[in-house]
């Protein structure tokens, strides 16, 4: 029973972590209907920019998040601009432009840093939660992931720019119409997406290792916590990503992490086929 | 006779052309190029396989060394267990071969299931996939999480696919336990195939399934409003994909001797995307062309540049989508047609001047 | 006596409260030019969704010779119920030839096996020409639909609606963005259609509505506000308060 909760809490540090890897990737896929096929390398780019700042440059863990949702977020609008603003209306060339990119920027990596590199926990030590014992990192990681689920939720639903967006997102061209510069917004929107990518690999960095090819599977993961979740539901997401993050651990501590991804793969397609919109999306017309 | 010869789609003339080189190709070259050449045979079948299925009907897999790689084991696991059970299941503690692989000890009915299997794979994630009405960014990442999965799984269930370190060994289609195939013989063979699948290829995209295949990639709503069920078709053509794609993995592991997880995963599977982009889509020649010359070029320069190549593939990508979005051979096609629409427009100005007089005629009643 | 092809029974639909259909009743008489018209927002492509399937209806029935079609999926109402829609803004296959195209939509070949029968015989060749010529494209049948004018890819699928061998066929805004040229040339086209084929035709143009419209029904707010020939309706009181008070801007 005590291992049973232990995996559940567990899972819960799981889900966390592919929530928030998965909330840049639905910005960008629900709003701008672009899918970033790089969202996996920036997450690396963020877990980078957090090892460079505390290992090379000793720089303090919290600023170093601060610092790798910037650097990441001008880096995806650096991308907006350069890729996939030039791309808009052709899907299948924006699809191949970003993993291009994602093969691009894993390899530069690769060359780089053909090791994984470490970053010192920040929060050592553990706590006991009614007998079971949690590294105390883990909790900060559950907090973080339901402060920016709640900050990203504020920000679309309740100021000025998340509105504004939401216009775009309903038909483009009334609201170029009334005169919003849609192409900034959607720059902004793209950085923010990508930025959320970085802060997600900061918050790995220290538990998994920076390494070149450690978002390559977040791409899919994020994508499949999207179509479980609903397209356009942050709340979606949050249940989803608690669905698969649990799931996967308990079905590996069941068999084995191989199996519980196959399982999981599974049952996302089942899903396709019954039930496309995902099991919380929102009734639209 | 002059302006037939000018209609002649240009494509066709380099597919002459380089069945030519093909053929006479190994009259020149040292034996180890041959057995290079006929590995790029097989990719560039695989090539094919996933022109259809992208090229023509639009939905792009990211995954489609999976099923190049069902094809693939499927011969390599009957040269493993020719003689017996293999070091490596014994290691793993099996006592005996394992029921499901005994079909398989027979080289034609592994290569006949190395087929099946994909092809039936195929049809059912299709049948998941198409049957309801999402988008075809869906299908691509969903068959980009197989690709990572499926090698993983092959990793993983070591004591029957010997894991990561693949089978070796892998005779060209010894039967009975009698010789192989010669290097150029199977060479021969393999371009043979080639050849074949080609034309089906080419008789398939121009049939009627084809055309339909591509109305979905243009305009899938409105096929469904002529009563069509396109879902149908998508399974259908990725079906055949899958065959094809099993086929090349059947014919690709007997001229290399061995497969191994590398040959089937993500790296594989963006390669002959890759190879597409590049040769053009949706016109056949370009898949061949692309995964024979990007594979040739490959060998000349990895020598040097090896540990950079999939940073070049990456690169070379991005630029094909910026600066010839329709891949090279696809750029030669467009450049031909609008020449021919050219010479058109200009017939009908002179034609138009003629038919002024009528419209005035008529709109001053 | 003509036979209604077409009747529409107290047909209603609502988005979340919008009645964007409310109680329409409509007969569309056998080889007839049928014209709906109305003010933006009126309701009348709404009405055509309902009728090829589209959208399902809240309440009231659709039917077609005499067959209830009522929420049907659209496949089927185009290929059992032979019902062609030519959609708003030219539709069409842009990276096919103008020949593909066409061949694409002739009838009785959308099943996989009967596709794999399909032969280009002469009965089948000649169909298209015919469409081909009587749509003015025939010259151009070799050409992609991307390389066409607007004009001619919006004719290329009234061409495309035709090789479906419709009973009944729908052509929403048929001339916008056409040339007047171009809108006088579609209107001889759809005469020469009508006898033939039965059809209903969406279309702000007025000019264009009465070279063609035997029968006009006018749609207000979802609701049938009259419905006549087109010096009945030209003249009609409640039909010209409507138009006014768009010209006004407040009919919007």
């Amino acid at each position: 029973m005590l291992t049973f909760i232990s995996q559940i809490i567990n899972g819960l540090n799981q889900s966390a972590v592919l929530l928030i890897a998965t909330l840049g990737l639905l910005i960008i896929f629900g709003l701008m209907n672009v899918i970033n096929m790089a969202h996996g390398e920036m997450i690396m780019v963020g877990a980078f920019v957090t090892y460079i700042a505390t290992s090379i440059l000793n720089i303090p863990f919290l600023i170093a998040l601060v610092l790798s949702f910037v650097v990441t977020a001008l880096f995806g609008a650096l991308t907006e601009v350069t890729i996939i603003k030039k791309l808009y209306s052709k899907p299948t060339e924006t699809i191949l432009a970003t993993y291009a990119l994602s093969i691009i920027l894993k390899e530069i990596a690769r060359i780089i840093w053909p090791l994984s590199q470490n970053v010192n926990m920040p929060f050592p030590g553990t706590i006991s939660l009614g007998g079971v014992i949690v590294p105390r990192y883990n909790i900060f990681v559950v907090i973080m992931a339901i402060l920016l689920l709640t900050f990203t939720i504020i920000f679309f639903r309740f100021t000025k720019f998340g509105k504004k967006i939401g216009a775009i997102t309903q038909n483009r061209q009334m609201t170029e119409c009334l005169g919003i510069k849609t192409s900034t917004i959607d720059t902004l929107t793209f950085a923010y997406g990508a930025g959320l990518a970085g802060i997600a690999g900061c918050i790995l960095a220290p538990t998994t290792g920076v390494s070149y090819d450690m978002g390559s599977t977040y791409l899919t993961d994020s994508f499949m916590t999207v179509v479980v979740g609903g397209v356009q539901s942050l709340i979606g997401a949050a249940f989803s990503s608690t669905i698969i993050g649990e799931g996967r651990t308990v079905l590996a501590g069941v068999s084995n992490d191989t199996w519980a991804k196959i399982m999981i793969f599974l049952a996302v397609i089942i899903l396709i086929r019954f039930k496309p919109e995902g099991l919380f999306a929102k009734e639209r017309r | 006779m002059k302006s037939k010869l000018k209609d002649f789609p240009v494509n066709h003339y380099i597919d002459i052309a380089l069945l030519i080189f093909l053929i006479f190709f190994p009259l020149f070259v040292k034996t180890f190029r041959v057995e290079m050449m006929s590995r790029y045979l097989c990719f560039a079948i695989f090539a094919l396989s996933l022109d259809l299925l992208w090229g023509y009907t639009g939905l792009l897999s990211l995954g489609h060394a999976v099923l190049f790689g069902m094809g693939g084991y499927m011969i390599g696991i009957c040269y493993q267990i020719q003689n017996g059970l293999p070091a490596f299941m014994t290691r793993e503690g099996l006592t005996q071969i394992p029921w499901f692989y005994i079909p398989l000890k027979n080289p034609i009915a592994a290569a006949a299931i190395g087929i099946l299997i994909p092809a039936l794979f195929a049809m059912l994630l299709g049948f998941f996939m198409f049957s309801s009405k999402i988008k075809g960014v869906f299908f691509t990442i969903i068959t980009l999480a197989l690709a990572q999965i499926f090698s993983e799984f092959i990793i993983n269930v070591q004591k029957y696919t010997n894991g990561f370190n693949g089978l070796q060994g892998v005779k060209r289609f010894a039967i009975n336990g009698g010789e192989q195939l010669g290097k150029v013989q199977y060479y021969y063979i393999v371009l043979a195939i080639a050849v074949l699948v080609f034309i089906f290829c080419l008789w398939l995209s121009r049939s009627r399934i084809g055309k339909i295949a591509t109305s979905i990639r243009e305009n899938e709503a409105r096929l469904g409003f002529f009563g069509y069920q396109s879902s149908h078709y998508k399974i259908l053509i990725y079906t055949i994909s899958g065959a094809l794609a099993g086929l090349a993995g059947v014919l690709y592991t007997p001229a290399t001797s061995s497969i191994t997880t590398q040959d089937i995963g993500v790296a594989a599977s963006t390669a002959v995307v890759v190879w597409i982009a590049v040769g053009g889509r949706g016109n056949l020649t370009g898949a061949v062309f692309g995964a024979l010359f990007i594979n040739w070029a490959q060998s000349l320069l990895s020598e040097h540049f090896s540990s950079y190549w999939q940073l070049i593939l990456g690169g070379v990508l991005l630029a094909i989508i910026f600066f010839i979005p329709n891949g090279i051979i696809g750029q030669i096609i467009e450049l031909q047609r609008r020449r021919t629409v050219e010479g058109v427009k200009i017939k009908e100005q002179s034609n138009a001047n003629k038919g002024a007089g009528l419209w005035r005629q008529i709109f001053s009643r | 006596m003509e036979t209604n092809l077409l009747e529409i029974k107290k047909l209603n639909v609502s988005f979340s409260g919008f009645h964007a259909v409310s109680d329409v009743d409509l007969n569309v008489k056998e080889g007839e030019i049928h014209v709906v018209i109305g003010p933006n927002g009126a309701g009348k492509s709404t009405l055509m969704d309902l009728l090829t399937g589209q959208t399902k209806p809240t309440s009231g029935q659709v039917l077609f010779e005499g067959n209830n079609i009522t929420g049907k999926e659209p496949g089927i109402i185009a290929s059992k119920y032979h019902i062609g829609r030519k959609f708003q803004g030219p539709n069409v296959f842009d990276n096919m030839t103008v020949y593909e195209n066409v061949e694409i939509a002739l009838k009785g070949y959308t099943t996989i096996l009967k596709a794999l029968t399909y032969k280009r015989t002469k009965d089948k060749k000649d169909k298209i020409k015919e469409i081909l010529e009587a749509i003015q494209l025939f010259d151009k049948k070799d050409m992609m639909a991307s390389e066409l004018s607007h004009g001619q890819r919006q004719w290329l699928e009234i061409g495309m609606v035709m090789a479906q061998s419709p009973k009944l066929i729908i052509l929403d805004e048929p001339v916008a963005g056409m040339t007047d040229v171009e809108t006088y040339k579609t209107g001889e086209m759809v005469k020469q259609l009508a006898g033939e084929h039965t059809m209903i035709v969406i279309e702000h143009d007025m000019e264009f509505v009465e070279q063609i419209a035997q029968t006009v029904t006018v749609l207000h707010q979802g609701k049938v506000l009259a419905e006549g020939t087109f010096e009945e309706i030209k003249n009609n009181p409640k039909v010209i308060q409507v138009y006014l008070q768009d010209e006004n801007g407040e009919g919007y």
